[in-house]
């Protein structure tokens, strides 16, 4: 039957749009027509009836409810409900004071067996992009590595998949998982946060930044012009960012607005003369000379 | 289906529908309250239409640990290009939303499919014949005593669905009940299965009444 001449085959939504019954009578009768004679959209119709049974079994309710519980203490492990005692005064003092001092010991501990590690998912971050440089152009915060071409994006030695995990549990926000998933250059899933921290209130300079490197990095030619306007937001924010008028004349070069990259670069040796980024800037601004 | 236990859990009195919720969050991405309640009406859906995509496709590894990331990949999708996805959707019932988180769902694991089996060079591609067999080789519904799943195939095969179509009395709908008939011959849908999707606007016992119609007119016409 399947290989029959039957028409072009029918998209997933239509396939449940079928299901729904909101589809016009015409366009009903041409989905059966093609349905009774593909044995692959027939049994892709018969995929999403399995997907969308209404009724949940044993099983499956208690897989939700393994699966709800991890997501859960991933995100949610902040708010801990306090638990009223009412024990005697007498007594909550004393325990007081034990608790003082294992909480005291606990972090003498703590401090000293885990002071390398990062507490906060701002420090997840930035400690990765000490270790790598992803792009030419700047994030907030970034300190100055030379650039290594590389294919991939994976640094040897780190495993993203498990840091996400680790973001998810240090209760990352927009920005930060922006910032974690552009300096793996997954511009697919960096651009959406960023473009949520850059609508929440109070959104930086930083914010603006960021989201004008990964739509400067995405290779994707409509979002170019758009990395432009992120870097003079940023500047309108606070215009000694460096990071900013970092990239703006990075941005200018990548354009092929030689004039304008040159006099940006002037701009920011104006802000930056001595670190490692105004030598690199230094020497892009002699390229343009020469 | 076994072991029913319940049914998905929709709006108490009092909440947004959940075709105006899902569209309010399209238009208010960073609303904290409104993304809260998408996450405790919709969270425990996205999570079985994940869980049984992956079923579908044969993926039993490590279930418990993908399902979060790729329930993470779904919000993501919902939310990318300035939540483009979500302010396209125009459904105005409770089952529209439903068949809307399937196709993301559905297609968040299609991809993820896609990824292992080149990340594996192919080595784990199921042949669609191994689907099509696993699909045939589903437990003998309990309302078609009359076959042998075993010998379908070659049943279907002979039969001619067109023929179906052209002798059936019920012309409005005789396209549909075909459709019916190979749903539950082929792909092993009970009639209470059909019967719950509105599309096919029959109850159970409508179902039922079209396949022995069916099967008494194709027996006849052997």
């Amino acid at each position: 039957m399947s290989d029959r001449d039957h028409g072009q085959c029918l998209t997933d939504e239509t396939l449940t749009e079928y299901l729904e019954g909101g589809l016009e009578p015409a366009v009903k009768a041409a989905s059966e027509v093609h349905l009774i004679s593909c044995d692959e959209c027939r049994n892709q119709l018969a995929f999403f009836m399995r997907v969308l049974q209404p009724d949940v079994t044993l099983e499956e309710a208690n897989s939700v409810k393994a699966i709800a519980a991890q997501w859960g203490k991933k995100t949610d492990n902040r708010a801990m409900p306090q638990r009223k005692l009412m024990f005697p005064r007498l007594l909550v003092a004393l325990a007081s004071v034990a608790a003082v001092l294992v909480i005291s010991v606990m972090l003498v501990w703590i401090v000293r067996e885990r002071a390398a590690e990062p507490k906060s998912a701002s420090e997840v971050v930035q400690l990765l992009l000490t270790q790598n440089r992803p792009f030419e152009s700047r994030m907030a915060g970034e300190p100055h590595r030379p650039i290594i071409r590389t294919r991939g994006s994976e640094s040897p030695g780190v495993s993203y998949s498990l840091l996400a995990g680790e973001m998810t549990r240090l209760s990352a926000n927009s920005h930060e998982m922006g910032r974690f998933y552009l300096l793996q250059k997954d511009f697919g899933r960096a651009i959406p946060y960023l473009e949520i921290a850059e609508r929440e209130v109070g959104a930086g300079a930083a914010v603006h930044n960021d989201l004008g490197v990964a739509y400067l990095e995405s290779g994707n030619a409509a979002q170019l012009e758009k990395a432009g306007s992120e870097f003079l937001h940023a500047l309108q924010e606070d215009k000694s960012f460096a990071a900013a008028a970092f990239n703006l004349a990075l941005f200018y070069e990548r354009t092929n607005a030689g004039a304008q990259a040159e006099a940006q670069w002037k701009r920011y040796l104006e802000l930056d003369a001595n670190s490692d980024w105004a030598t690199e800037a230094w020497g892009r601004l002699q390229g343009l000379s020469h | 289906m076994p072991n029913k236990v319940r049914r998905f859990r929709w709006k108490k009195s009092g909440e947004m529908s959940a075709p105006d919720l899902v569209r309010s969050c399209g238009e208010k991405l960073t609303d904290r309250d409104l993304w809260r309640q998408f996450q405790e009406r919709f969270q425990g859906l996205i999570f079985t239409y994940v869980m049984r995509s992956l079923h579908l496709r044969h993926i039993e590894d490590d279930v418990m640990d993908i399902v979060p990331d790729l329930a993470q990949e779904v919000f993501v999708r919902l939310v990318q290009n300035d939540g483009r996805v979500l302010r396209s959707f125009k459904g105005t019932t409770e089952f529209s939303v439903m068949a809307f988180l399937a196709r993301i769902s559905a297609s968040v694991v299609q991809d993820y499919q896609r990824h292992i089996a080149s990340d594996k060079r192919g080595a784990q591609v199921i042949p669609i014949d191994y689907v099509k067999a696993a699909e045939s080789s589903r437990k003998k519904s309990a309302d078609a005593p009359e076959f042998d799943y075993s010998q379908l195939s070659s049943i279907v095969a002979w039969i001619d669905m067109e023929r179906v179509v052209a002798s059936d009395p019920d012309r409005k709908n005789a396209r549909r009940n075909a459709l019916i008939f190979q749903l539950h011959y082929i792909n092993g849908f009970e009639s209470g299965e059909i019967a719950q999707f509105p599309g096919f606007e029959l109850t159970k016992s409508g179902v039922q009444a079209i396949l022995a119609r069916l099967r008494k007119r194709i027996r006849n016409e052997r």
